[in-house]
């Protein structure tokens, strides 16, 4: 069935379809509609699930938490300064390994105070131990979160998935989105088996104490699956297109990248605005690319060098900024191409922080600039540009 | 653009920021005027801080022309403590909603009025979160509906409806005050906020005072839907008036009591 519907709902369509057991969350602009979305589905009946209205996100993901530990599927969504005030549980569940899957509509973080998108909010989250997965389109977000739990749940991964969708422009944006059959979902996403879960019959420590001798075997499990993470998201990804024909490159989604001089690393919505330049520039003979990166944790490393060896100029548009530094995503795409016998330069652009508008003259600006630059020479432009 | 002829305002009302930024028919402008007005008559203009919380407070933000320091959503309470334990002369005053307050900042609260912070903290109770859109907050009545609770709130499942003034006034320390005004008892709240200021300034106590407001654009009424829902369902729900701190009562009348309401 098709409907038209913005991506807080595609996220709600895909929670119902889920079966998900347990919501908990907390009311954020512009994550709110999924909540309430769901809140009515419970409401009416069509989602068997329990949702706890709580009292902040703090207490949201620790009640998935609680949820979590005892076997159920569990979901939460957020944004920006609720994302932030989850900080704490975030490596908690992670580190506890309990498969909680929540959508973050990305929106800027205060101060100063702002409603607009922009990806620092689940950027700084990156070293929190979930995966984290960014949409391009409405109908991204729902088959994405459908794929999530199988990657969480998955017993080589058990790692929390959060799937990230731009705030307004994908969260609040209607376009036509294919609703899977709940037959078809129950196929690809069977009722969650956890191995290990609290019960009285069988006790179980969750969230151990660990003294500096078992720490760091902890740290290492986690890091590990993630690694592992690599390849199921890959092959959730192409079973999900063998049961609904759609797939979503799985790690990263490369446009006209294979024999492109320049290519734009992108995260998220914005990318659909890049693939229009880059085809606009090729009818021109200029050789672009866009190669976006669906995966930010795990890092696809040896995707990302894959796509970007043969080119001469990357430009990584970033979302964010780490300041003091550059944005995130160009120090990881730099990172990804040490070693490389000849690296292409990389090109960093920090734009659309709090809801800047990205418009297409933008990032032909980007490549032209970009094309202007010497081979070889590795820097950055770590500014928005003013307007 | 103003009018030729303006109502009387407070002189501390900000014209520029004129008309504010409320939805017809809300009663944050109600609450704010009696805050202005109690300001100005107290002689507190120039020392006073506002402080408002995230929610429609925010919108409030340009609303004086006070110092003001806009917080982040519930933690209005640690920053005015901070604030005022270094600039004690000052009178700080809270602003926030009832979700800021008894949702994401209830722990705040308790630890405020555990701690007898001097701050007076005006919480505006419209029974949702307002600013998101009307979801349930803790002060939604039973059977309201709202947002997460499309056929109304069910206490078995969410519990009661919490009353904000009864669960400070059960642990505020002698001294403290205590009260529950109403939008639609506009002498009498500007009386309370008087008075919660005052606490402040010549006792050095912690003032919290809740405002019953009107809050149509999520309540989806019209005028006189509106006033009924404050009127008939929130004053029955929430009884205004002053309530002693349970402490106090204990230490005159010895034992264990219910607050008194005066
Ligand atoms: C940490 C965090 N979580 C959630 C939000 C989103 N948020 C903004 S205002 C608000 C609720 C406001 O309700 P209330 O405090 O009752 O004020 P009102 O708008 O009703 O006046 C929420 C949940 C936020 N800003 N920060
Ligand atoms: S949404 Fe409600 S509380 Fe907020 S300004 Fe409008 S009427 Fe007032
Ligand atoms: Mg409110």
């Amino acid at each position: 069935m098709r409907e038209y519907i913005n991506g807080n709902e595609a996220v709600a369509r895909a929670v119902r379809l889920a079966r998900v057991d347990v919501v908990a969350a907390y009311p954020i602009t512009p994550q709110s509609p999924v909540v309430e979305e769901i809140a009515a589905q419970i409401a009416s009946g069509e989602l068997d699930a329990e949702y706890i209205r709580v009292e902040s996100e703090h207490a949201a993901l620790a009640a998935c938490y609680g949820a979590a530990v005892t076997g159920m599927r569990v979901f939460t969504a957020t944004s920006s300064q609720g994302l932030a005030y989850m900080f704490e549980m975030l490596h908690y569940v992670s580190g506890s390994r309990v498969p909680v899957v929540m959508a973050v509509a990305n929106r800027g973080l205060a101060a100063p105070w702002t409603i607009w998108a922009d990806h620092q909010d689940s950027i700084v989250c990156r070293d929190t131990g979930w995966i984290q997965l960014y949409v391009e389109t409405a109908q991204e977000a729902l088959d994405t979160c459908l794929q999530a739990y199988r990657i969480a749940e998955h017993p080589e991964v058990l790692t929390p998935v959060m799937v990230c969708l731009d705030g307004y422009v994908l969260s609040h944006t209607e376009e036509v989105v294919e609703i899977p059959a709940q037959e078809a979902v129950d196929t690809f996403l069977p009722p969650y088996k956890p191995q290990r879960v609290v019960e009285p019959e069988r006790p179980l420590v969750f969230g151990v104490g660990a003294g500096p001798d078992l720490y760091p075997a902890f740290k290492q499990a986690q890091q590990e699956a993630m690694d592992r993470a690599r390849e199921v998201i890959c092959r959730v990804d192409e079973e999900f297109y063998r049961i609904f024909g759609r797939r979503h490159g799985g790690l990263v989604d490369p446009y006209r990248c294979r024999d492109a001089e320049i290519v734009l690393v992108t995260l998220g919505a914005t990318t659909g605005t890049a693939r229009e330049v880059a085809d606009r520039l090729r009818q021109e003979g200029i050789k672009v690319g866009v190669l976006r990166l669906r995966a930010l944790r795990p890092f696809p490393a040896e995707e990302v060098r894959r796509a970007l060896a043969g080119c001469r100029v990357v430009a990584v548009l970033d979302r964010n900024c780490s300041f003091g530094y550059e944005g995130a995503v160009c120090t990881e795409v730099k990172a990804a191409l040490l070693g490389l016998k000849e690296p292409p330069a990389v090109v960093g652009f920090i734009l659309g922080l709090g809801g800047q508008d990205i418009r297409q003259a933008d990032i032909e600006d980007i490549f032209r600039r970009c094309l202007a630059a010497g081979s070889g020479a590795v820097h950055q432009v770590a500014a928005a540009q003013s307007r | 653009m103003l009018p030729a002829r303006l109502p009387q305002m407070p002189e501390v009302w900000r014209l520029e920021s004129k008309p504010h930024k409320f939805c017809p028919g809300c009663g944050h402008g109600i609450v704010l005027k009696c805050l202005g007005e109690a300001v100005e008559e107290l002689g507190l203009v120039d020392r006073t801080v506002f402080a408002c919380d995230i929610g429609c407070s925010l919108l409030a933000w340009d609303f004086f022309n006070l110092d003001t320091v806009q917080t982040h959503h519930g933690r209005t309470l640690p920053v005015l403590a901070g604030l005022k334990r270094v600039r004690p002369e000052l009178v700080v005053v809270a602003y926030m909603g009832d979700g800021g307050a008894y949702a994401i900042g209830a722990q705040h609260l308790v630890a405020s009025a555990g701690r007898d912070d001097p701050v007076t903290v005006i919480v505006v109770n419209n029974t949702v979160y307002a600013m998101t859109g009307g979801q349930m907050a803790p002060t939604t009545l039973p059977e309201e509906k709202t947002e997460t609770t499309p056929y109304g709130r069910r206490v078995e499942e969410n519990g009661p409806s919490l009353r904000g003034p009864e669960l400070v006034a059960s642990i505020a320390s002698p001294g403290a005050y205590v009260a529950r005004g109403s939008v639609a008892r506009v002498r009498q709240l500007k009386g309370f906020i008087k008075k919660g200021l005052r606490a402040q300034v010549e006792g050095g106590h912690l003032a919290f005072i809740e405002a019953l407001s009107t809050c149509p654009t999520n309540w989806r009424t019209n005028a006189r839907e509106t006033w009924r829902f404050l009127e008939e369902k929130m004053h029955k729900h929430f009884p205004l008036g002053e309530y002693a701190p349970a402490q106090a009562v204990r230490e005159e009348g010895g034992g264990a009591q219910p607050p008194r309401k005066s």
